[in-house]
């Protein structure tokens, strides 16, 4: 792979904390690296010298090993929603100059390493690992803070072309929060307000703001359960550009910023649509 | 303001003042969007106007009128006409057209009324 993930698995074990995670992590790191270096020079034997490549990432869009585990937990425990479909994680890009070609993903602990493939649509599998898990791993990608971020995607086989199944997303939504997967906000008040919100529970609200981001540029949307149709109202598409004159200068603090054409969002919590219904998509481009 | 920007300042008041003195962002009711030219126009008559491969963005704005413009990098527009005078409890009903980076209609469609289900 070319460079060495333990380099960067110490910085920053939650974005969301922002300086204030920054600082105390600092204080940490700095007590934890003077015990250490006092317990060295007590008795311990020289370890093997750790190699810092020039090409490390010092901060990296990382995510807890442990948390993506026990959105992993949730999916088990709540499959009936999509009794059929498949967990896997996914990557998508952040920001304008993001290179989304040749990711190296990696679960980084203390002292354990293992690589992540990466499928062609950037989706992965998480495997479970005991160790990783003991020592609060991190999985991370070689990439930096803000140019990349994460979803879960659960898809039930067999579906028609061009749909997607409303339990495959309610579930995906849960698990996703779950995992602390989204990172839109930062700053003190962003970090708290997560804390708060972030959790599988706000997906059973009637209208989340739960970000979906279609495979490609959406023009329509449609909720079909047998003879009922609804399509998705125009505030529900494109993070609410329509209505949202400020916009733009707010996508920075999205992580739709480069995946408004494919944003949408649905009613989660409205369980009037059984999860048997399928979401139609109309692309911009193409039948 | 979006509401994914919205919520964390929305908590932060909560945590200040108390629920009660806060807005909830997400029941807030959007801006109202621009009519037609033609106050008598519907949508459907509108929709008939705009034809799908012809026609272009000056004359789809001499015909209707000023839409709120969605713009995107890949040089897509997405121009929305929503119906007025609709009652709080249903959702207004809506033509969306979406232009080409060369400024052609490239699709068009009519979102019906629904009504909203109970909070």
């Amino acid at each position: 792979m070319g460079m060495d993930f333990r380099a960067f698995a110490g910085a920053g074990r939650s974005a969301r904390a922002g300086r204030f995670a920054v600082v105390v992590s600092a204080a940490c790191m700095i007590s934890t690296l003077c015990v250490q270096a006092q317990d060295r020079s007590r008795s311990a034997p020289v370890l093997a010298p750790v190699n810092v490549t020039a090409k490390a990432n010092r901060d990296p869009v990382e995510k807890s090993y442990r948390k993506m585990v026990s959105g992993m937990d949730l999916f088990d425990k709540e499959r009936a929603m999509a009794p059929n479909a498949l967990l896997r994680f996914k990557l998508l890009p952040r920001r304008r100059d993001t290179n989304m070609n040749n990711i190296d993903l990696a679960v980084v602990g203390t002292d354990i390493e293992f690589a992540l493939p990466i499928a062609p649509d950037y989706t992965f599998v998480l495997p479970r690992n005991t160790q990783a898990f003991e020592r609060d791993a991190q999985v991370v990608p070689n990439r930096k803070a803000q140019s990349m971020t994460w979803r879960t995607d659960i898809r039930t086989p067999g579906l028609p072309p061009k749909t997607r199944r409303l339990g495959d997303l309610r579930l995906e939504c849960r698990v996703g929060m779950q995992a602390g997967l989204v990172s839109n906000r930062s700053g003190l008040i962003g970090w708290i307000a997560s804390a708060l919100v972030d959790t599988p529970a706000y997906c059973d609200d009637k209208a989340p703001q739960y970000l979906f981001f279609a495979d490609r540029a959406v023009f329509s949307v449609t909720l079909v359960a047998g003879t009922r149709r609804e399509v998705v109202a125009i505030t529900q598409l494109y993070a609410n550009a329509s209505d949202d004159p400020g916009l733009p200068n707010d996508l920075a603090y999205c992580d739709c910023e480069v995946l408004i054409d494919r944003t949408y969002v649905l009613p989660l919590g409205e369980r009037s649509w059984p999860d048997d219904t399928l979401i139609e998509f109309e692309y911009m481009q193409g039948e | 303001m979006a509401n994914w920007r919205v919520l964390p300042i929305a908590l932060a008041c909560a945590g200040v003042v108390g629920l009660s003195a806060c807005a909830n962002p997400f029941n807030t009711r959007t801006a109202a969007l621009p009519a037609f030219r033609d106050a008598g126009m519907s949508l459907q008559a509108a929709n008939d106007i705009v034809a799908t491969g012809t026609t272009t963005k000056a004359e789809a704005l001499a015909a209707l009128g000023p839409a709120t413009v969605v713009k995107f990098d890949s040089g897509f527009e997405i121009w929305v006409y929503r119906e007025k005078g609709s009652k709080p409890e249903v959702s207004p009903a809506e033509l969306v057209i979406l232009f080409t980076p060369e400024g052609i209609v490239s699709k068009k469609r009519i979102r019906p009324q629904y009504k909203n289900l109970d909070p």
